[in-house]
C-alpha cells in the first residue's frame, strides 16, 4: 500500500512538469497557425476588394469615355481628338498597372512578414525577448493595411478629362493627368512605408540576442527596379 | 524498499529525457556556416530579400508625349 501512495505521488510530481512543455509548444504552434491563418484571409479579401472595384472602374471608365466622345465632337483637329483618346486611354492604363504593381508588392512584402512572423514565434519559444520584435511587426502590418487600402481606393479612381474648349486641350488634360500622378505618388508613399516597416522587424528580430538569422529560406523575387 | 526508489528514479529520468526531447524539437536549426550575415544589424537575408522587392514610380513618358503634342 505504501509503494502504491509513493508511486502515485511520483507520478503527481513528475508527469505535469513533462506535460507541460508539450502543452505549451502546442499552445504556441496553434497561435502561429491562427496568426498566418489571419493573414492569409487578410491578403484573400485584398485580392477580392481589388478584383470588385476594379470592376466597378471599368463601368465607371465607359460611362466616362461615351461622355468624352460627345465632349470631343466639337474639337475639329482629327489629330489632336485622337490623342486626347489615347491620353484618356493611357491615363486608365497606367492606374490600372501601378495599383496591380503595388497589389503585387504589398503581397510580397506581406510573404517576408509571415516568415519573419514565423521566426519571431520560434525564438520565443525558446525563450529569447522578442517585445520590441512584436511591436515593429504591429506596426508593419499596419502600414501594409493602411498601403492596401490606398491601393484599393486607387483602382477605383478614375480621371475624367474635363474638355472646355480646343484651344485649351493642353491644359484641359493636364489637370488629370497631374491629379493620377499626385495620386499614385501618395500610394506609392505608402507601399514604400510598408516596405520600410518590414525591414524594420528583420532588424529588430535580427538584434534579439542569440538570433542570428538562421531562419527560413528566402525566395528570390524576380523584379523590375 | 531499493525497487521503489529505482522506479522512482526511472520515472525522474524519463521525464526528464521527455523534457530534453521535446525542448530539443523547438530549437532552432544550425546556420550555414557564411550564410545569414548579418548587415547593419540585421539578417541580410531578409533584408536583402526586402530591398529586392522593387517599388516602382509611375512612367508617364507616353502621356506626356501625347499632351505635348496638343
Amino acid at each position: 500500500m505504501k509503494t502504491l501512495i509513493i508511486l502515485a505521488l511520483s507520478f503527481g510530481l513528475v508527469l505535469p512538469v513533462a506535460a507541460q512543455t508539450n502543452v505549451s509548444g502546442t499552445r504556441s504552434r496553434d497561435i502561429q497557425v491562427d496568426a498566418q491563418l489571419k493573414i492569409k484571409a487578410a491578403r484573400e479579401e485584398f485580392q477580392k476588394s481589388i478584383q470588385t472595384t476594379r470592376e466597378e472602374m471599368q463601368r465607371a471608365l465607359e460611362v466616362q469615355r461615351d461622355a468624352l466622345r460627345v465632349k470631343l465632337q466639337g474639337v475639329k483637329d482629327a489629330r489632336k481628338k485622337a490623342a486626347v483618346e489615347r491620353i484618356d486611354r493611357n491615363l486608365g492604363n497606367l492606374n490600372a498597372r501601378m495599383t496591380a504593381h503595388y497589389a503585387n508588392v504589398l503581397d510580397q512584402i506581406d510573404a517576408v512578414l509571415v516568415r519573419i512572423v514565423g521566426r519571431t514565434d520560434k525564438a520565443q519559444q525558446d525563450g529569447k525577448d522578442v517585445v520590441s520584435v512584436r511591436a515593429a511587426i504591429t506596426s508593419a502590418q499596419g502600414a501594409i493595411a493602411a498601403a492596401r487600402a490606398a491601393v484599393t481606393a486607387q483602382t477605383g479612381k478614375t480621371y475624367a478629362l474635363n474638355i472646355t474648349a480646343e484651344a485649351s486641350l493642353r491644359s484641359d488634360v493636364g489637370v488629370a493627368r497631374k491629379a493620377l500622378h499626385d495620386d499614385l505618388m501618395k500610394t506609392l508613399a505608402l507601399v514604400k512605408d510598408a516596405r520600410e516597416a518590414v525591414r524594420k522587424v528583420a532588424v529588430a528580430l535580427a538584434q534579439v540576442p542569440g538570433e542570428k538569422g538562421s531562419g527560413p529560406t528566402s525566395t528570390p523575387t524576380t523584379t523590375n527596379q | 524498499m531499493n525497487k521503489i526508489y529505482i522506479l522512482i528514479a526511472a520515472i525522474v529520468i524519463a521525464a526528464a529525457g521527455l523534457w530534453f526531447w521535446s525542448n530539443q524539437q523547438s530549437q532552432p536549426a544550425p546556420s550555414p556556416s557564411g550564410m545569414n550575415q548579418m548587415n547593419n544589424g540585421a539578417d541580410a537575408s531578409v533584408t536583402g530579400e526586402i530591398d529586392s522587392i522593387a517599388v516602382d514610380d509611375p512612367d508617364f513618358s507616353t502621356v506626356d508625349g501625347d499632351i505635348n503634342s496638343l
